[in-house]
């Protein structure tokens, strides 16, 4: 953790909104495209990252430093309960709308090149090929850049098998692009 | 093959949230119920009462005779209760004995079996005495005169 990021952490744990309104800033986006690469659904996506800084405060004291977890680390694990919280109750209308959110990132790219465009939007479709844990190794991986130690404190599983994850479903991707 | 996904992967990074979603969620987690902070006294308060909990627990824990208070053991307090029952009769048997004795003493006196308080008699055995020295005396020098002879 970053000196600053570790005396924002500091004051957040004692009760200062401004730190963590800084932590929000920070660390609002990654979580945003995290969950929405799960849940494929932007009005679902909004909801629960909302709902996930919400638990984050509230819980903000039960972060330790002693157990060597990076805060970003804890925050992309409770973003990870919450989705699996969300697909353990309201499974039934978590359409993904994968078109919808096709559209919507592909025109973030309104600068990129035609060709460009069709192979990021091929490899989101790709992406909902894989197995949802899969999925969150290849996004936290390669989308928001974690090291393979903070992906495993994230998912709880160790990084050799964090490794296997990652070779698999970038295999995955490879084939499904191609046949794209 | 592997590096083109990748870089497409890292394109995605540009995907952000919608602006006024960003500052709207903002303010209302800020505005929610934050972390419960706790005086460190109040912590304080509660290590020292823990600590006493644990010890006391400890203590019931490991003693093979739990401590019993004496005043709420039952057994003990039957027991005094008894031993206090028996001295009170045994005091009772001797103040009846003693009344008995009085009461027996009074009515023969009232009767007048007792001869100690009748003048006349004591002054007969006075005079029986005195008749029993002198007699005795006589005697007593005559025996030592025959001895003597």
């Amino acid at each position: 953790m970053k000196p600053h990021e570790d005396k924002l952490v500091t004051a957040a744990r004692r009760g200062d909104a401004q730190s963590f309104g800084k932590l929000y800033d920070r660390y609002v986006s990654p979580i945003y495209r995290f969950v929405l690469l799960r849940v494929g659904n932007r009005a679902q996506a909004e909801d629960l990252t909302q709902e996930v800084f919400t638990k984050a405060w509230r819980s903000i004291r039960t972060y330790k430093k002693r157990k060597h977890i990076p805060f970003k680390s804890w925050l992309y694990r409770i973003a990870n309960n919450t989705v699996i919280d969300y697909y353990r109750t309201e499974r039934d209308h978590a359409d993904v709308e994968s078109a919808e959110v096709v559209e919507y990132v592909t025109t973030e790219f309104s600068e990129t090149a035609v060709d460009d465009k069709a192979r990021i939007a091929a490899v989101y479709e790709a992406l909902q090929y894989l197995t949802d844990v899969e999925r969150q190794v290849i996004t936290m991986r390669f989308i928001e850049e974690l090291s393979v130690r903070e992906v495993a404190l994230v998912l709880g599983k160790r990084e050799g098998t964090v490794r296997v994850m990652q070779y698999r479903g970038l295999k995955k991707l490879r084939t499904h692009v191609r046949e794209h | 093959m592997y590096e083109n996904i990748k870089t497409s992967l890292k394109q995605l990074r540009n995907v952000r949230p919608d602006g006024d979603f960003v500052y709207h969620t903002r303010a209302q987690v800020l505005a929610g119920r934050g972390p419960r902070v706790v005086s460190p006294f109040l912590t304080a308060a509660g290590g020292v009462a823990f600590a006493a909990f644990a010890m006391l627990l400890v203590t019931l824990l490991f003693n093979p005779t739990p401590p019993t208070v004496s005043a709420l053991d039952t057994g003990a307090l039957e027991n005094e209760f008894q031993g206090l029952k028996l001295d009170l009769q045994l005091q009772k048997l001797d103040y009846n004995q003693e009344v008995h004795d009085t009461i027996t003493t009074a009515l023969v006196e009232i009767e007048g079996e007792t001869n100690h308080l009748n003048e006349q008699l004591i002054e007969s055995e006075n005079d029986l005495i005195g008749t029993l020295t002198a007699s005795s005396s006589e005697q007593i020098d005559t025996l030592l005169n025959r001895v003597l002879e």
